[in-house]
């Protein structure tokens, strides 16, 4: 069994994880048609955390690094290779520092996003309660009317 | 003349790892005859006696001293530690990751990703150690030289002296059920930790596998979307009478639902040490946990490490665990063998070398 293929480790002497595995694999598909349910993907307000939570680190590592590669000129090439070094550090000091700027924006934004799911989330919410709560009363209304209808 | 040796941190916890690593750490300084005090922005009102206010640190300055910043969250105390005029040493316990908290705590969230972007501004400022191998690894990642691991002093002892009191007793009498399986979950009922995910493995078991069973999520309950999205869950997947929150309890009975545990299931994604695995060893409760961050290098070796978690595959593995005799008896046999590597004397001994690496002239314990 490869480590992919590997669902657990048990640290206990004298049994095999495969061993178990089987046993567990075998026993799933008894009780469920079909065996292992995959894990759904999320929808709804789930979904949109998700897909913020996967930014977290993206938001943060928009630093450049310099990557001067050697080129082979017919003359000067020697002094053409060093003397570009420090022109692409120049641009990357810029870049940099605008990538910096720019995470603190991405960030704050990040923030914001997070604050406006929470508010439209809750928001949600209080609405689902007054539409259950409305949809209560209409019943018992009707209920009434038909009451008094068959009167 | 032993040193001056000073720890802050922004919030000072009951009872929780990092609270109890200061007041461990405190007892080991104390013991040395180090000049000590702890310094926190904010502070739970039981440690009221134990702890000073972040500004009557900025005026001790002026003494020559180490000043120990325990880094887990954000805070003016980070600030303080950074500018100190003394010596520092940053005792690092991870910071959960921001996006645990999205959508559910937005002000944590903001908080976290504040502490985790902060943490690089202190490479190179004065020396750093780690609370665990994860920890050290993270911290090398950011580009820090981390001088030495100093894991967590536990109090497993108080755990078993407190399973007599009369506030243990009546938890007993009150949770004992001899006829269900019991699955145990101890921590914080927070995002990071994925209970919802536990409540999902424990239905597919008590549904489909043991229906004399329940889950007892041991552990604080901050109000909020995520308590409630959990409380919604088990009315939804009709769980109210077998999922158990116990609720307050004296903190020296929490030894009474590991004695209650057929086994302890942690699912969670963000864990600096997890010390909940190390008190299931020290009952002799089977562990299953999910195989990240810390959780690895905390079990050592032992308990099962579930490299996959969907409902099922948890389910199915608790039930081998618990329905196997000798399985059972290999793994809490092997956890055993790893709880000795979490022998108190050894982590203080542990802890005033990790002190010293950091640059901590302490004399030598006897």
């Amino acid at each position: 069994m490869t480590t992919e293929q590997r669902w657990f480790s048990v640290g206990a002497p004298g049994y095999d994880a495969a061993d178990i595995q089987a046993r567990v694999v075998r026993r799933m598909h008894e009780r469920t048609p079909g065996g292992l349910v995959e894990r759904q993907p999320a929808t709804g307000f789930a979904a949109v955390r998700e897909a913020l939570a996967a930014l977290e680190d993206p938001l943060e590592d928009l630093a450049v690094q310099v990557s001067v590669r050697d080129e082979r000129l017919p003359i000067g090439n020697s002094l053409w290779n060093r003397m570009k070094v420090p022109f692409h550090q120049l641009s990357a000091l810029y870049v940099n520092d605008l990538a910096g700027r720019q995470t603190v924006i991405n960030v704050g934004l990040a923030d914001v996003l997070d604050e406006l799911i929470d508010r439209l989330e809750t928001t949600a919410q209080e609405r689902d309660r007054e539409i259950e709560a409305l949809k209560s009363e209409i019943a018992r209304l009707s209920e009434l009317v038909a009451q008094l209808s068959a009167r | 003349m032993p040193p001056v040796v000073h720890q802050i941190v922004p919030n000072f916890a009951f009872a929780d790892a990092v609270g109890n690593q200061i007041l461990a750490t405190r007892d080991l300084l104390t013991r040395l005859g180090c000049e000590t005090q702890i310094y926190a922005d904010h502070w739970d009102p039981r440690l009221s006696s134990l702890v000073r206010p972040t500004a009557d640190y900025l005026s001790r300055q002026a003494q020559e001293h180490w000043l120990i910043l325990h880094y887990c969250i954000c805070g003016h105390a980070n600030h303080v530690a950074r500018e100190t005029s003394g010596n520092l040493v940053t005792y690092y316990h991870n910071v959960t990751p921001a996006r645990f908290f999205f959508g559910y705590e937005p002000a944590a969230a903001a908080c976290c990703g504040q502490a985790r972007r902060q943490l690089k501004g202190f490479v190179g400022h004065g020396a750093t150690i780690a609370a665990s191998d994860y920890n050290r690894a993270e911290l090398e990642s950011f580009g820090f030289s981390v001088k030495a691991v100093a894991p967590y002093i536990l109090k497993l002892e108080h755990l078993h002296a407190g399973l007599n009191t009369p506030g243990s007793e009546a938890l007993r009498a009150r949770f004992t059920a001899p006829d269900l399986k019991t699955w145990v979950y101890v921590g914080r009922i927070a995002p990071n930790k994925r209970v919802e995910e536990v409540v999902r493995a424990f239905h597919v078991y008590h549904n489909q596998i043991e229906p004399r069973s329940r889950l007892l999520l041991v552990g604080s309950r901050p109000a909020g979307r995520y308590s409630d999205e959990i409380a919604a869950l088990i009315a939804r997947l009709d769980l109210q009478d077998s999922v158990i929150f116990p609720g307050l309890f004296p903190a020296e009975s929490l030894g009474v639902f590991y004695e209650l545990a057929d086994v302890y299931v942690s699912l969670s994604e963000h864990e600096g040490f997890c010390v909940p695995l190390v008190e299931a060893m020290s009952f002799g409760v089977p562990i299953l946990a999910f195989d990240s961050t810390a959780v690895p290098g905390t079990l050592g070796g032992s308990g099962v490490l579930l490299h996959r978690k969907e409902p099922q595959v948890v389910a199915e593995v608790a039930h081998e665990v618990i329905g196997n005799h000798g399985l059972r008896t290999a793994i809490v046999g092997r956890q055993r063998e790893r709880l000795t590597d979490f022998e108190p004397g050894a982590m203080r001994a542990q802890l005033h070398k990790a002190l010293i690496a950091a640059g901590i002239p302490l004399p030598p314990q006897d």
